[in-house]
């Protein structure tokens, strides 16, 4: 009976060991395909381990790296984006995602106007990382309230003097990095943001495959996401054009 | 000075003129002319109606009604209305009916009616009326009354018209058999006795068809005119598309749906729906070759290019050692272009998978859908030397001969070097670009998430404490500054504190039964308490003098001498506690308790009356 029991446990233990060590097994397995320039097995490697849950950066810039060699641009730019979005400063990701979207603009040179370029603004608010700029703002904000509590304390001469400019100066400095993150938070993780999956495709006026066409669209393009409709989705482009499209042909981030 | 003023002059005429400008473009009439029917025969009765509609209440003046040579006018009527747009906007509209019937046969211009208003001159549009003799009515005709425009409808038929109808749609498909996946034009014409008010197609429902459009009108419907019987019709193309049947029977047209109204009859808008047609969809032929795709169905041609070269007859493309090979197949012709699979690549010493990317472009230039798709296939060469991709074969149906055929790309030679040393020849873009990249990375992987610190507690909690440290330094001085003045108030709030812990002190001896030492802190606290209520020192006063300045400072007589017994018994008690017990020290405390609020109540009296106006 103890042998059963014995034998019992050792199966189940084995069991738990390959179900957990299953992902880095496929993950190798994809890696290994992927050596082997067998590309669209590696992203049906790297992909199944997406369905299955997994999160991770190397996961994304791996399938990214699959998609990109098979010649797929529009989900390889996808998934860089999306290792950029769970590590910011992923530099591979960053430098793959620079050659994806200059291959994107020599295969499609006829791509619409200022349909990436987004506002002067936007690129103001994003021009520095959300992290960074919360940094700032904690610290402008340390030395503002520490000034004006120095200032209280030190009741004459040069030294409160130059403390209330210190004041001053951190305060507009607070002030303005405060008004840089609260608008880089909400377009980088309020607004939706998706990319096109498909080589090209016209948006569509309304929510139907049988509604005017509308502009032509390419790999790549970062669009915001207004809203869904029964597999479809609305997107709207830098340049204001707005249209819609199959939710297959967007990956939303 | 001159030019001053003729400045200021040119500055004040500017600015009474600008008003009268925008009051006048605000106030523009609305005035028009709308014939029903515009094509009839001299035995019907038409109907003119002039319509004169301005932002105010301003009434026309001078009203001039429109000519109608070749028609009698058999009746007329006016009739005029105010009201209040939206609860905010003044409206006066002005209606003149004329019923007409025609004089003779003929085109005829009718209009313009005129009107002036507020000293400006303003004239209607003219409309064209078409009167055909009604005892020479043309006969039932087949000829596409839109083919004048450019656009007709191949196929066209003679519409029956619905009873007592004076604008229905029609649908048109130009051949009654077809195969699988080939092309039926269908167009869907409106056809109107009447000025059209608005026509507003709804989504067609393609359930067995896939469709191209070949002609959609932008803005407005190009009009043709049509008999059909004694009645005349205006007809307009609404929609014209290529239909590809993917199912075989007999197979139902999508259904046109439109609303529709006549001019001023906009509150009367109504559904006009199509007739449905079927058409026998036959199947393809059971014959057909090896790899056919039944989204083949036309006439195609296919042309590969490598690396973006054409082929040359007895000259191989060379491709670098480990280079990729770039191969590009055009598929072109009439058909569903843009529905067609992409070609499956089996070549023997190359791995051609999926294409990695395509495009396309059709066109349906004489109604017939026709294009081109580019599909790019890449692969790296698994052997060197000299190679050749064969030709490509794609297998379709042409409908027009009934048969399948193959379209075919001519064999193309290729010279794959082989590889000298370790080095890679970067020719291709391919490689440069795979060399570019950076690799992937290898090792375990864990579950991560996003997690931004801007939305944690610690974030809000580093944010709000500078400030918080603030805010109780402020108020930290503030209690201090308060604590610190010296008022009536705070001397007060001293001396009960003081007062207090007397008390507890005294408590205190009580209950260690240590007499000397409770009678001391009464007598304590009732000099204290006395200080405060005369704001002098008195404990080195004698006890005539304490009275004396009691006395003058205003306190009772009554109070006098309680105090002056409890400071007796005091004095006596610290010196001779043993005779007096626990009961009689507990009385003490509190006859204390309440002398000294009587001397406080005392105090409190005596200020007031102070601050009281004389």
């Amino acid at each position: 009976m103890n042998r059963i029991v014995i034998a019992a446990t050792a199966l189940l233990l084995c069991a738990g060991h390959a179900a957990s060590a299953g992902a880095p097994h496929s993950f190798t397995g994809a890696n290994r395909a992927y050596g082997e320039g067998r590309w669209d097995d590696a992203v049906a490697g790297y992909e199944s381990l997406v369905a299955a849950g997994l999160v991770n950066r190397d996961l994304y810039f791996n399938l990214g790296n699959a998609y990109f060699r098979s010649g797929h641009l529009g989900p390889s730019i996808y998934n860089y984006e999306r290792a950029l979005r769970l590590s910011p400063s992923f530099a591979d990701a960053k430098h793959n995602l620079a050659l994806a979207r200059d291959e994107v603009a020599t295969r499609w040179p006829d791509r619409m106007k200022s349909a990436e370029k987004p506002s002067t603004w936007i690129r103001i608010v994003t021009f520095l990382s959300t992290r960074t700029l919360t940094v700032l703002f904690l610290a402008f904000n340390l030395a503002f309230f520490c000034g004006l509590i120095f200032v209280r304390l030190v009741r004459r001469g040069a030294f409160r003097t130059s403390l209330i400019v210190t004041s001053v100066v951190a305060g507009m400095l607070t002030i303005s990095a405060a008004v840089l993150l609260w608008s880089n938070v909400h377009y980088t993780q309020k607004v939706h943001y998706g990319i096109v999956l498909n080589d090209q495709l016209h948006m569509r006026e309304g929510a139907y495959e049988q509604s005017g066409e509308g502009a032509l669209i390419h790999a790549g393009l970062r669009v915001r996401v207004i809203g869904r409709e029964s597999g479809w989705v609305q997107i709207g482009l830098a340049n204001g054009h707005a249209g819609w499209v199959p939710d297959k042909a967007i990956g939303e981030l | 000075m001159a030019n001053r003023l003729l400045a200021a002059a040119v500055a004040v005429a500017a600015l009474a003129v600008h008003p009268t400008r925008a009051v006048a473009q605000a106030d523009t009439p609305r005035f028009e002319l709308v014939v029903q029917p515009t094509v009839g025969t001299t035995s019907d009765v038409f109907t003119a109606t002039v319509r004169f509609e301005t932002r105010s209440f301003a009434r026309p003046d001078n009203y001039e009604a429109p000519r109608f040579d070749g028609f009698e006018v058999t009746k007329d009527n006016q009739s005029t209305g105010r009201m209040i747009h939206r609860g905010t906007y003044p409206r006066y509209v002005e209606f003149h009916r004329y019923v007409l019937e025609p004089k003779r046969a003929g085109s005829f211009h009718l209009g313009p009616a005129r009107a002036r208003l507020r000293g400006r001159s303003y004239a209607t549009n003219r409309v064209v009326v078409s009167v055909r003799d009604a005892a020479t009515g043309t006969a039932p005709t087949a000829t596409d009354p839109t083919k004048s425009g450019g656009v007709g409808a191949p196929g066209y038929t003679t519409p029956v018209p619905p009873a007592e109808d004076d604008m229905f749609l029609h649908a048109v498909v130009d051949k009654p058999t077809a195969y699988v996946g080939e092309q039926v034009t269908v167009t869907w014409l409106v056809f109107t006795r009447g000025q059209l008010g608005y026509l507003s197609p709804r989504t067609l429902r393609l359930n067995d068809w896939w469709a191209e459009t070949l002609f959609q009108p932008r803005r407005n419907y190009q009009f043709h005119e049509a008999t059909i019987g004694d009645t005349h019709y205006q007809v307009a193309i609404v929609s014209k598309r290529a239909l590809f049947a993917s199912k075989a029977g007999q197979v139902a047209l999508p259904q046109l749906e439109a609303d529709a109204s006549l001019a001023y009859r906009s509150t009367r808008s109504r559904l006009l729906v199509s007739p449905t047609p079927t058409v026998t969809i036959k199947p393809l032929p059971a014959n057909a070759p090896a790899g056919f795709d039944p989204s083949y169905v036309g006439s195609f041609h296919v042309e590969a290019l490598v690396n973006g070269k054409a082929p040359t007859p007895g000259k191989p493309i060379a491709i670098g050692p480990a280079a990729g090979i770039l191969l590009t197949l055009k598929v072109s012709g009439t058909g569903a272009v843009a529905r067609t699979a992409p070609p499956v690549i089996n070549v023997a010493g190359f791995r051609f998978g999926k294409p990695r990317d395509s495009s396309w472009r059709s066109t349906t230039r004489d109604g017939i859908v026709s294009g081109e798709q580019t599909y790019r296939y890449w692969s790296a060469a698994q052997r060197t030397g000299a190679q050749q991709i064969p030709t490509i074969k794609v297998a379709y149906f042409d409908p027009a001969s009934g048969k399948y055929q193959t379209a075919q790309t001519v064999p193309i030679a290729l010279l794959v070097k082989a590889r000298q040393g370790s080095g890679v020849d970067l020719t291709s873009r391919e490689d440069r670009l795979a060399a570019a990249m950076r690799t992937i990375h290898t090792g375990s992987i864990n579950r991560q998430s996003v997690s931004y610190f801007n939305d944690s507690n610690w974030f809000w909690l580093l944010a709000l404490l500078p400030s918080l440290g603030f805010v109780g330094l402020v108020v930290y001085q503030r209690v201090r500054r308060v604590l610190g003045e010296d008022t009536p108030k705070s001397r007060q709030r001293r001396a009960r504190s003081k007062a207090r812990k007397r008390f507890r002190s005294a408590a205190r001896h009580l209950a260690e039964g240590n007499g000397h030492e409770l009678f001391g802190e009464l007598a304590r606290l009732i000099y204290e308490s006395l200080e405060h209520a005369v704001s002098q020192p008195v404990r080195s006063l004698t006890r005539p003098q304490l009275k004396w300045l009691l006395a003058e400072r205003g306190f009772d007589a009554e109070l006098i001498g309680r105090i002056d017994a409890q400071l007796d018994r005091c004095d006596f008690a610290r010196f001779a506690p043993a005779g007096i017990d626990d009961a009689e020290m507990t009385r003490d405390l509190e006859r204390t308790e309440a002398l000294v609020t009587a001397i406080r109540d005392t105090a409190k009296a005596l200020a007031s009356d102070e601050e009281a106006p004389a």
